[in-house]
């Protein structure tokens, strides 16, 4: 094998999609796609309705409101006011007025006899949640504080009855006993986008390979190429460089999304108090849990799993890869392949909902068996790993079973390459590709 | 050294039960251009891809420059097939500068050919643009520097002309000549006969796999020049028909096309116009055009192939 030539052809490959428009929009636009989309997400949780409003309390419903133990507290954006006015000309004033609302709380009566009690709002225009939640927090604050001085409870015995429940779940091993956290939200999270991005990768790169091979075929360059160097190592070099294409893909993609985490991050970080939260509908202790169950979880993840994903994606792409493009050889045109490429991408396609089911039942029988046949387990043992523990003895077998079966599948399609390129005219039948492995 | 650049030795080629190439043996002088004919399907095209190292023969021995063919000769080889293309989207230079390198030259040695090869065939103004940019005559420079460039003792050129003006044509075929003279060894397929006849000192014709005729090209009209003479004259032509053992090919107002019998030569048609009253002004031998002997040497199916035009 001549590997300067092979290097002249990775070469060319590689910087042939790399300079292309559609790579570069598809390498950062998506992420800037998902930043904006991010940003957007965020910022209208955080951000949108700013509107103000006064806060009218008439005196004659003001209850415990008005005493200045239980006076409500003016936010940025609602100034609270306590209005000697008859209900009636309030009324009045509000429906004249698009910044004034009034409100309507319990009474003292009320706060005594019934653990609920009514709250209305009244305004002319539909007022936002975060405006809802922040007259109802301090609202609620306030008579949880009255029934508390009234049942004469010390701050100091209120907080001995906070009670927090932290719930975790734990699995243990049917046979070996071994004890294990339970539900990994994020290391499944993580196993299901794995092997989706595999997935995606060698489909979306497989057929491209395909094409790049159409073309050189219906170009007529083909049998030019293959007077300087052997098919073999032009088959080799283009999925080299596809493989090189995707990897600086997902570099790039992966650095971004650090850089965009980090960037959120810094941007939002003023934004992204507890009010904020709390004004999106959310409780506080809630999102606080969540959180503290994540990090706990980022500690926790094997992330050496991340390195697995480009040996599975290498190995996948050599097997699918190369089927495609010996398709690709097979054929002048892409309307013809379409019908040939149908045996290769059911598997693929099939591997997929192979990845969803292993998610939910990790230690199933299809889960195991299907990380070992070479055509499910690029996209399948990644999710397997992810979503259970898997020796790494297993693991190391299915990658040696995977190299076993590309290995076979690039000397099934060189097979048919070499004689697929040089062959012009009528659309060829399976029956006829098959012949060509076993005569060459 | 050997007289020949390359010699095939009884090379086969079997495509499932279809004998594609049977049993050929050629020998292409060195130096010369070799004109390899055929209609098509012949095994012309199976032949140059055994000889460019694309396929292998099934049976048989290539010999390259007197060494057994070796995968490292396809660098002393150029070949511009029939099916031939560029990759429509990259530059002329990077396309040159990429195909040359395969051929084994260094990136600073592709650069300084390309940049003399463009130059000689007045395409510098076009180095920058992408091939779909160019005309089909200048794609087809191109193409033909990408042959030559790397300046190979052996050139294969399978229907260089086809889609040249004839102001191009000439182009190409004066640059050619030039490596021809300066020692490049070349094989020359075509359907064009007058061609062949031009710039040919060998040929060979293939036909249904086999090897039927190979021996240089004066010899070959010699050897099927059948006792065919042209006569230029004036007077009364019916005295052309009356001349006893004369078989007319062809008779017009002032000249005729005579066969005379076997084992006669020259002598025999003068003695009998002497006693003619026709006034003869010119007797000459006919020698058959390329052409005719091949239509004659592969039959019925020929005319097609030998008229297609590119």
């Amino acid at each position: 094998m001549n590997f300067d030539k092979l290097w002249i052809i990775i070469r060319r490959e590689y910087l042939n999609i790399v300079q292309k428009k559609s790579f570069l929009l598809a390498t950062f636009l998506v992420p800037l796609g998902i930043l904006i989309f991010a940003v957007i997400e965020i910022a209208s949780i955080t951000m949108v309705e700013k509107e103000k409003y006064t806060v009218l309390l008439p005196q004659e419903k003001a209850s415990i409101f008005q005493e200045k133990e239980y006076e409500l507290t003016n936010t940025t954006d609602l100034t609270f006011q306590i209005v000697d006015q008859p209900l009636d000309s309030v009324k009045k004033r509000v429906q004249g007025n698009e910044g004034e609302l009034w409100i309507n709380p319990p009474q003292k009566n009320q706060i005594k006899e019934y653990d609920e009690g009514p709250l209305t709002i009244t305004s002319t225009k539909t007022l936002s949640e975060g405006v809802k939640k922040e007259i109802r927090k301090q609202i609620g604050k306030r008579i949880r504080a009255f029934r508390q001085q009234k049942q004469g409870i010390s701050d100091e015995q209120l907080k001995k009855l906070d009670f927090e429940l932290n719930l975790t779940t734990t699995k243990i091993d049917k046979k070996t006993g071994e004890e294990s956290k339970g539900f990994k939200y994020l290391t499944m999270i993580i196993g299901g986008i794995m092997g989706f991005a595999i997935y995606m990768l060698v489909a979306i790169y497989g057929q491209i390979l395909m094409q790049s091979v159409i073309d050189e075929k219906s170009n007529r360059i083909v049998e030019v190429i293959v007077s300087s160097v052997k098919p073999f190592q032009l088959l080799l070099g283009k999925t080299v460089a596809l493989i090189s294409v995707a990897m600086t893909q997902m570099i790039i993609w992966g650095v971004l999304s650090v850089l965009i985490y980090m960037g959120v991050g810094l941007f939002f970080a003023d934004q992204f108090d507890p009010d904020a939260i709390a004004n999106a509908g959310v409780s506080v202790s809630e999102v606080q849990n969540k959180w503290q169950e994540v990090e706990m979880e980022v500690a926790s993840f094997n992330w050496s799993v991340l390195l697995l994903m480009p040996i599975f994606f290498i190995g996948g792409f050599f097997l699918y890869g190369s089927l495609y493009a010996a398709v690709g050889s097979a054929v002048d045109n892409i309307q013809d392949a379409q019908q040939l490429v149908f045996p290769i991408s059911l598997p693929l396609i099939l591997s997929i909902f192979a990845g969803i089911n292993i998610l939910q039942n990790p230690n199933s029988t299809l889960s195991v068996v299907s990380s070992y046949i070479p055509f499910f387990s690029p996209m399948t043992m990644p999710v397997r790993i992810a979503a259970t523990d898997v020796p790494w003895y297993e693991v190391v077998l299915s990658i040696i079973v995977l190299i076993l079966g590309f290995l076979a599948c690039i000397w099934v399609a060189a097979k048919v390459y070499r004689t697929g390129i040089l062959m012009y005219g009528k659309k060829p039948k399976l029956k006829e590709i098959i012949k060509w492995v076993r005569t060459s | 050294m050997s007289n020949y650049f390359l010699e095939l030795n009884s090379v086969t080629k079997r495509y499932d039960q279809h004998l594609a190439v049977d049993s050929v043996s050629m020998r292409v002088p060195r130096g010369r251009i070799y004109g390899l004919l055929g209609p098509n399907g012949a095994g012309k095209t199976t032949s140059i891809r055994m000889i460019t190292n694309i396929t292998v023969p099934d049976e048989g021995q290539i010999i390259f420059d007197g060494e057994p063919l070796q995968p490292e000769h396809v660098n002393r080889i150029g070949y511009m097939p029939e099916e031939r293309g560029l990759y429509k989207k990259m530059k002329v230079k990077d396309q040159i500068e990429y195909l040359l390198m395969l051929k084994g030259l260094s990136t600073k040695d592709a650069k300084a050919a390309r940049e003399n090869w463009l130059e000689k065939l007045g395409l510098t103004d076009w180095t920058n643009r992408k091939t779909t940019d160019l005309s089909k005559g200048m794609q087809q420079k191109v193409q033909f520097i990408t042959t030559v460039a790397h300046e190979p003792p052996l050139l294969i050129l399978d229907e260089p002309f086809s889609g040249l003006d004839p102001v191009n044509t000439q182009v190409v075929e004066a640059e050619i000549r030039r490596l021809n003279a300066a020692g490049t060894t070349i094989i020359f397929s075509t359907h064009r006969m007058e061609q062949v006849e031009e710039l040919c000192d060998n040929i060979a014709l293939i036909n249904r796999g086999k090897l039927i005729l190979e021996d240089d090209i004066t010899s070959v009209r010699k050897r099927f020049q059948k006792n065919a003479y042209l006569i230029e004259f004036t007077g009364d032509k019916s005295e052309i028909s009356n001349i006893a053992g004369l078989e007319v090919k062809e008779l017009n107002e002032r000249d005729a096309m005579v066969r005379i019998p076997e084992g006669e030569d020259a002598k025999y048609l003068m003695r009998h116009l002497i006693n003619t009253n026709l006034e003869i002004l010119k007797v000459e031998l006919h020698l058959p055009r390329l052409n005719e002997i091949f239509i004659e040497l592969v039959g019925k199916d020929a005319p097609v192939a030998a008229q297609r035009d590119q």
